[in-house]
């Protein structure tokens, strides 16, 4: 009994380090630049805008991931047809270039156009046709080739446009679901994510300031027979839209490298869906 | 009490001085000896304000009409001089504790005591009120307890009306949470109506513990004063409606304090109330230990020994002690020979107490002298004067020297007034039962206090309230938090006093792991509930597939649950169908539609109780067959009354034992009982046990080893087998050694909760 528990704490505890550590990372982007009014100072926090009336009690102990980010994206910019949504997914998406110096566009370099990527009952990953609800979504695939002792490290960015707020926070829900059903899942037929733990972070927990909500998972990817290496994968909503970016490592990146690129590149979407969808 | 400064006279205007009981802007207040021996609160006004002609106008008057007061249960005016280059006055020296002082210690005072209170304190109020005085700072901190009544203190006599009253610049220098809202909303001059609003504060806080607009922030408290209704949730229902009405916001709706001195003084008449328990006085007058003892205490008269009568038992045993102890404490006092420096007035002080005793209350004098162990020279030491107590911290009953040795603070960190306030009140009782036990014992080595700090649930105000503790040097050890939130925000407050913190309720793994050095987790995580979890469905539900409901509206907590379980289940390779909720759903539908379709037989929601209720009515409108559980996050109140009907059938796993029915908590609940005159309340016999390992743990150390850190090394290393659970940590990070104790179930049946008793942890074959 002490032994089985102790071996359980001891996963829990991984994941929440490594948790609290991409957190902190994406807290304070160390190319401060690409947050401007997204930077988590500029927030406020959910204690104080619950109320600023002397009288507002406490908050809740529980419910307290209902919070927003405090951005209030203008009604008018926000994308209600496929058209919109498409258009903001492909403008927020990252390409090649803005993951840093030496990215190259894998091939494919993006997803077919109408799909989305769905992890079926056998835990393999397959593209399917975007359900209702979901405007539209767009995934670009880059990497960093070999060179300098390192082995390539392949990224991946998606931006998903919902129609609604609650959709896009479903989409969270279903990533973490995904985890308690495939803690190992398949990408390809040759690739296999081993190990993987997830933790959700909404607003105002664990200093996380900067989205809506937030997941991340951490797991081991064992490609074509090769070694395991490093795999992040990070999801990041701000009101209707999910922006997601997923970093594997090669030898000699270690896994702290691929959580400040991932993190980097998520608060570089963030950023730009608040300056697509901002009001005056 | 402070000594005296060297700034300080020795002497002034036919007083000795013997110490500092405290300071203001308007001068300072000694501990002296009067000419003729009587020992005074001595207040002397700075020489600034004796120069203002209106100033000294104001304070004769007051002083006139002041020494006219006859109540008993004022601190009557002894002398004072208005006309003297520094104007002083003189108020009898009352022994005993603050009013708020003896609520940080001992609770909520029991009903029979209020009444006395409510009735004398009015009494006192309408003879102030008759002679057209206003005391305009009626609070806790100005109510002296004896032990034949409440003294009021402080009374309209020069009184900075800056003290009390909103300044110029809206700054509130008095005593918040007990304005009346006329004065909170800046009115400078409250009158008799305002006393009788503080009064139904100070009553409201006898009576729960808690000032009735809360604690906090200047301004939110005054906002509260005038515009929310008042807390009074524990106010006795037979005094609900007296206090409620010195609450109106009105001040003309407000009885006067003659009416209420008659409301009360009827309550305490016609009630029914149990007669003073005989042994009390008995238990009162026992010497606290050896040292306590005195030449001659078996020559005492037995009729000493009889019982007082009437209201001479008006307060509850454990105060009665503390009154005793303060006047002990008085040995400890700077002896009056030490500053005497006439001779002829060396060896007064056997006749002191006759001076300061009104002939009127001979009783009370006996009882005194029974309790000071007939040592007149106690009485005239005193104990510490407390008008000034409160005005550093309501709740503060801080270190109080006695007989016996040291005394140590046992903190209390709790949401008492928050959304888990239930959980929190059944920890401070939990841990008063405890530290009262332990000062019954003759021989203790030494004497616990309780302090407590509120945090409200707030995970903002919590690092805020940790520090108030730590800061207070005799606090050795603090219980709680109350809840995961507010214990992930103070720990690290806590962490660098290395003051040790002890959780009794919340569950999160995240705390053993951060690497607090000071962090005691006396309970299994909601991790290791889910072994339990799963030990219920299948073992004993017999569930075949599990369905998992993870809500994110209860983060983090949810996910420890819902993680691990399905990990054990994929260990064990055991079905599951996971589910995990957005906190934005409120409909549960779609859920419940996911897991039957995923064949689950059974639901485990992890979560929070309110988003329980909701899936709980959806399983009922779908006449779902199997079982529910869920984890403590459930075991609420609320969840029944949310749910009605459809919380039938639930089964909780929670680290919370039923001590009403748990057979090895009958004699905790028997002491309960007498203490509260109330049933024990979930989590209050396990506060209980961690008091009880604290104060072993304590116990073990020398008295000079007898310090935050090494009681933490102590605690960690301990081992003890409480009622609820064994107690035994990791050295290194504080975490519970899982032994398969400690964690209990609980079955809703017929609208309540059931308990079943311990939880198996292994799937029974």
């Amino acid at each position: 009994m002490t032994d089985n528990a102790h071996g359980m704490r001891g996963s829990w505890v991984t994941l929440l380090v490594a948790g609290s550590l991409l957190a902190g990372c994406s807290a304070q982007p160390e190319d401060g630049a690409t947050r401007q009014s997204g930077s988590p100072s500029a927030r406020r926090s959910p204690s104080t805008s619950a109320s600023d009336l002397p009288s507002a009690a406490a908050p809740p102990s529980g419910g307290s991931s209902a919070a927003t980010s405090g951005f209030t994206p203008d009604a008018s910019l926000v994308p209600r047809t496929s058209k919109d949504g498409r258009r903001l997914a492909e403008s927020v998406v990252l390409a090649p270039r803005d993951w840093g110096r030496g990215f190259v566009a894998q091939d494919p370099g993006e997803s077919t156009p109408g799909t989305w990527a769905v992890l079926n009952g056998s835990c393999r990953w397959q593209r399917e046709k975007l359900p209702h609800g979901v405007l539209a979504s767009a995934s670009r695939y880059s990497s960093l080739p070999a060179g300098g002792g390192k082995g390539a490290v392949k990224v991946t960015a998606v931006a998903t446009v919902h129609a609604s707020v609650l959709g896009a926070d479903e989409q969270l829900s279903t990533t973490l679901e995904e985890v308690l059903r495939c803690p190992e899942q398949r990408p390809r037929s040759d690739e296999r994510i081993t190990g993987l733990m997830s933790l959700g972070t909404p607003f105002g927990a664990r200093e996380q300031g900067y989205a809506d909500d937030y997941v991340v998972e951490a797991g081991e990817y064992v490609g074509n027979g090769g070694a395991a290496q490093p795999y992040r994968w990070m999801v990041a909503r701000l009101g209707t839209v999910v922006v997601a970016v997923s970093a594997t490592g090669a030898k000699g990146n270690t896994a702290q490298e691929l959580e400040q690129l991932g993190s980097k590149a998520l608060a570089q979407m963030l950023t730009r869906i608040e300056q697509r969808l901002k009001g005056e | 009490m402070e000594p005296l400064r060297t700034s300080d006279p020795t002497k002034l205007a036919g007083h000795r001085l013997l110490g500092r009981l405290g300071a203001g802007g308007m001068g300072v207040v000694y501990l002296a000896r009067s000419a003729v021996g009587t020992l005074v609160a001595l207040k002397v006004i700075q020489a600034e304000y004796a120069e203002d002609t209106d100033f000294r106008e104001r304070f004769r008057r007051e002083a006139d009409t002041a020494r006219r007061m006859t109540s008993p249960w004022v601190a009557s005016l002894v002398d004072a001089d208005p006309e003297a280059e520094q104007p002083w006055l003189a108020t009898a020296f009352i022994p005993g504790p603050s009013l708020g002082e003896a609520v940080a210690a001992h609770g909520a005072l029991p009903v029979r005591s209020l009444r006395v209170l409510g009735a004398r304190l009015a009494e006192a109020l309408r003879e102030l009120h008759v002679a057209g005085l206003v005391h305009r700072d009626v609070k806790p901190g100005n109510v002296l307890l004896a032990l034949d009544g409440p003294r009021l203190i402080d009374f309209g006599v020069a009184r900075d009306p800056g003290e009390t009253a909103l300044t110029s610049t809206g700054v509130v220098v008095g005593t918040p949470g007990f304005l009346p809202p006329e004065q909170a909303r800046g009115g400078r001059d409250p009158g008799p109506a305002g006393d009788v609003f503080s009064l139904g504060c100070v009553l409201a806080f006898a009576a729960t513990g808690r000032p009735p607009f809360g604690t906090g922030a200047l301004d939110a408290l005054l906002y509260r004063t005038v515009h929310d209704a008042p807390d009074v949730e524990g106010v006795p229902a037979e005094l609900a409606e007296v206090v409620g009405g010195c609450l109106d916001k009105d001040p003309e709706l407000r009885p006067t304090a003659e009416a209420l001195s008659e409301a009360f003084t009827d309550a305490t008449t016609s009630s029914p109330a149990s007669p003073p328990d005989p042994r009390e006085a008995l238990r009162a007058v026992r010497p606290q230990s050896p040292e306590d003892e005195i030449p001659g205490e078996e020559e005492r008269a037995p009729g000493e020994m009889e019982r007082a009568p009437g209201d001479e038992a008006w307060l509850p045993e454990p105060l009665v002690r503390l009154i005793a102890e303060r006047s002990a404490a008085g040995l400890a006092l700077p002896a009056v020979d030490e500053t005497e420096v006439d001779p002829e007035s060396a060896g007064a002080a056997p006749t002191d107490t006759t001076a300061t005793r009104p002939p009127t209350r001979a009783i009370g004098r006996r009882r005194f002298l029974l309790l000071t162990g007939g040592a007149a020279a106690a009485t005239a030491g005193g104990g510490l004067a407390a008008w000034w107590a409160l005005s550093r911290d309501g709740k503060n009953d801080g270190p109080i020297p006695t007989a016996t040795g040291s005394v140590h603070t046992l903190g209390l960190h709790a949401d008492l007034t928050g959304d888990q306030k239930a959980v929190g009140r059944a920890q401070e009782r939990g841990l008063r039962l405890a530290v009262d036990e332990f000062n019954s014992r003759a021989n203790r080595p030494f004497t616990l206090a309780v302090k407590t700090v509120d945090d409200g649930g707030d995970p903002a105000r919590a690092p805020e309230a940790a520090k108030k503790l730590v800061a207070d040097r005799s606090v050795l050890a603090v219980i709680g938090p109350t809840t995961d939130a507010t214990a992930l925000t103070s720990l690290a407050t806590y962490d660098a006093a290395s003051l040790p913190l002890i959780a009794v309720s919340p569950g999160a793994t995240a705390l053993g792991v951060i690497g607090s050095r000071s962090f005691l987790h006396a309970r299994v995580t909601d991790a290791i509930l889910s072994l339990y979890l799963d030990a219920y469905l299948r073992g004993i539900a017999k569930s075949r597939t599990v369905g998992i409901v993870d809500d994110r509206a209860a983060d983090a907590h949810a996910w420890e649950i819902s993680s691990t379980l399905a990990q054990i289940l994929r260990d064990e390779r055991q079905p599951a169908v996971p589910k995990v909720v957005s906190a934005l759903r409120t409909d549960f539908g779609p859920t419940l539609d996911a897991l039957l379709d995923g064949g689950a037989d059974s639901v485990v929601f992890a979560g929070y109780h309110d988003r329980a209720a909701r899936l709980a009515r959806e399983l009922s409108n779908r006449d779902f067959p199997g079982a529910r559980a869920a984890a403590q996050g459930v075991l609420d109140a609320r969840f029944l009354s949310a749910a009605g009907d459809a919380a039938d059938g639930w089964v909780i796993v929670a680290p919370v034992m039923d001590a009403t029915v748990a057979p090895e908590a009958k004699a905790f609940t028997a002491a309960y009982r007498k203490r509260f005159g109330a049933e024990p309340q979930r989590y209050a016999v396990e506060t209980y046990d961690v008091a009880q390992l604290a104060v072993k743990s304590l116990g073990s150390l020398t008295a000079a080893r007898r310090t935050r850190q090494s009681l933490t090394t102590a605690l960690r290393s301990a081992t003890y087998k409480g009622i609820a659970r064994n107690f035994a940590f990791d050295k290194t990070t504080g975490t519970l050694v899982i032994d398969g104790s400690g964690v209990y179930l609980w079955k809703v049946d017929g609208g309540r909760f059931a308990y079943q008793g311990v939880a198996p942890y292994q799937v029974s074959t």
